[in-house]
């Protein structure tokens, strides 16, 4: 299947079950380059690292695309206080997206990505189109960077498309943005150019011991039924491949996304315990 | 590191008062002093793997503190994924050993105190927190003539321990030349693999994470 960027007649519905959908290539183009799944699992970003970190845990070949850890322009520092917080059924990650920049990371890692059994998608966190356009002149010289993956974070519809837009060149886009953002942004992004959309973890909060509160991403199963929720209404959105996930922490989980609509399922926190509930290779 | 059963044989609780969970697993799964492992319940579905900090090390398997937020139960199997991260590396020429111990139970380092009786050199403890030590470990109550008396130092800290150190008077006699200084560093982890940053020491421009750089970082890694 071709994605091109624009508008796009509805696509008729999968023609087999969930099951062989998710092993059922995926291809989203620009019309210069091509970004191909062979399956339709990804990891989260900052769930794998940057190249082969999570090699012990995940077979990458089982994975549609590698998603890598967010990259900003410049270095980032981790964020102050704690950063990993338990909840019952889940737990809230602040960790400031602590990275070396973009340049490092390719000066470091490119030659992996060169060498990974699957594509390589590069997550970008963005601040200004400017910078985005920057770093996307960046990644176009490097021909391991198969897809980019723009992290949007709470924007509007207007910034969501303007940022869409300057990173909208040869390399296929997906616009990731936090699952409780308004369809309208999802949509303007994907009018804007996005090859695909992608639901990220939703924003939260919680008390610390000392009484502070503190805000960032939230994952685990405790999630999962917000984004079953959100996905039948997002598919009815936008014209273009959407990617979920938050919370998928087994094999019926992943299923019911595809049965809701999703067209790839993004894994998450079970990367980190069990993968094989839902890739059903143990590492072991 | 690798992945392995383990299965908990039994709880008890320290002399300093924390919980702890006698763990049986494979030989290849203990940890060395100053490593730490992570574990979840099979099929459980638990969000994220908990830290297990060893206090005690056993031919087929080691004791650790248990953690707060999960209630296991002897005969619970547990999926570990460990040894994680560089241990302690005390050099073989160091015989005054001092084992300072901030914001977390003093059984954390005695793993590491088990190598130093093994390696007859004398051996002192600075603990905020009382504990039961062997009769050849001497109690230290001044940690400032603690530090100038050894030559070999191992801190084991908390994060909010780390901010503490960090304004602590003693803070300049531990960077002197001299004593070989290792930092056991033990914030949450998420991951265990360096990637989500969860660990990462912040205001030094490498950002160590304690989990794959660490647990044990050098004095330089986590102080200014």
């Amino acid at each position: 299947m071709t994605v091109a960027s624009g508008p796009a007649e509805p696509r008729p519905p999968m023609p087999v079950g969930p099951a062989e959908a998710l092993h059922t290539p995926l291809e989203l183009s620009t019309g210069k380059r091509d970004l191909v799944l062979s399956c339709r699992w990804v990891n989260a970003a900052g769930f794998l690292g940057l190249a082969s970190e999570a090699r012990e845990l995940v077979n990458l070949a089982q994975l549609g695309a590698f998603i890598t850890t967010p990259l900003s322009l410049q270095p980032r520092s981790p964020a102050h206080g704690p950063r990993v917080l338990p909840f019952p059924g889940g737990f809230l990650l602040h960790t400031g997206h602590p990275n070396p920049g973009l340049r490092a990371a390719v000066r470091r890692h490119g030659a992996a990505w060169a060498d990974m059994p699957i594509p390589v998608i590069v997550h970008l966190l963005l601040k200004t189109s400017d910078e985005a356009a920057e770093m996307v002149t960046l990644l176009e010289s490097i021909e391991a960077c198969a897809g980019l993956e723009l992290g949007l974070g709470e924007v509007d519809a207007d910034q969501a498309a303007d940022l869409v837009a300057a990173c909208a060149g040869e390399i296929p886009v997906i616009a990731q943005l936090p699952l409780g953002t308004p369809l309208t942004v999802f949509a303007a992004a994907a009018e804007a150019g996005a090859q695909a959309v992608s639901v990220g973890a939703p924003r939260g909060g919680l008390r610390e011991p000392d009484g502070g509160r503190v805000h960032g991403r939230l994952y685990g199963p405790a999630v999962f039924p917000f984004a079953l929720q959100a996905v039948p209404a997002l598919k009815e959105s936008v014209r273009v491949p959407v990617f979920a996930g938050c919370g998928v922490y087994g094999r019926g989980q992943a299923l019911a996304l595809v049965e809701a609509g999703a067209d790839g399922v993004i894994l998450d926190g079970v990367l980190w315990t069990e993968p094989e509930r839902v890739l059903q290779v143990r590492q072991m | 590191m690798r992945r392995s059963l383990a299965h908990v044989q039994s709880l008890a609780t320290t002399a300093s008062g924390a919980a702890a969970a006698r763990l049986r697993a494979a030989p290849g799964a203990i940890p060395a002093p100053g490593q730490i492992s992570l574990a979840c319940r099979p099929g459980a579905e638990d969000p994220l793997r908990q830290m297990l900090v060893p206090i005690e090390l056993h031919p087929d398997g080691f004791t650790c503190l248990h953690p707060e937020s999960v209630r296991w139960l002897p005969g619970d199997e547990l999926d570990l994924l460990g040894p994680i991260g560089r241990g302690f590396t005390p050099p073989s020429d160091r015989a005054r050993w001092l084992l300072a111990v901030f914001d977390l139970p003093p059984e954390v380092l005695s793993p590491l105190l088990t190598v130093g009786l093994a390696r007859r050199v004398e051996l002192a403890i600075w603990s905020e927190r009382r504990g039961t030590y062997p009769s050849q470990v001497e109690v230290l109550p001044d940690l400032t003539l603690a530090i100038a008396w050894a030559n070999y130092i191992a801190l084991a800290i908390s994060p909010s321990g780390l901010e503490r150190l960090r304004s602590n008077p003693d803070l300049p006699n531990l960077r002197r030349q001299g004593p070989t200084v290792e930092v056991f560093h033990l914030p949450h982890m998420a991951c265990g693999i360096g990637v989500c940053g969860a660990c990462a020491v912040e205001g030094y421009p490498r950002h160590p994470r304690a989990c794959s750089d660490g647990p044990v970082l050098r004095l330089e890694d986590v102080l200014p």
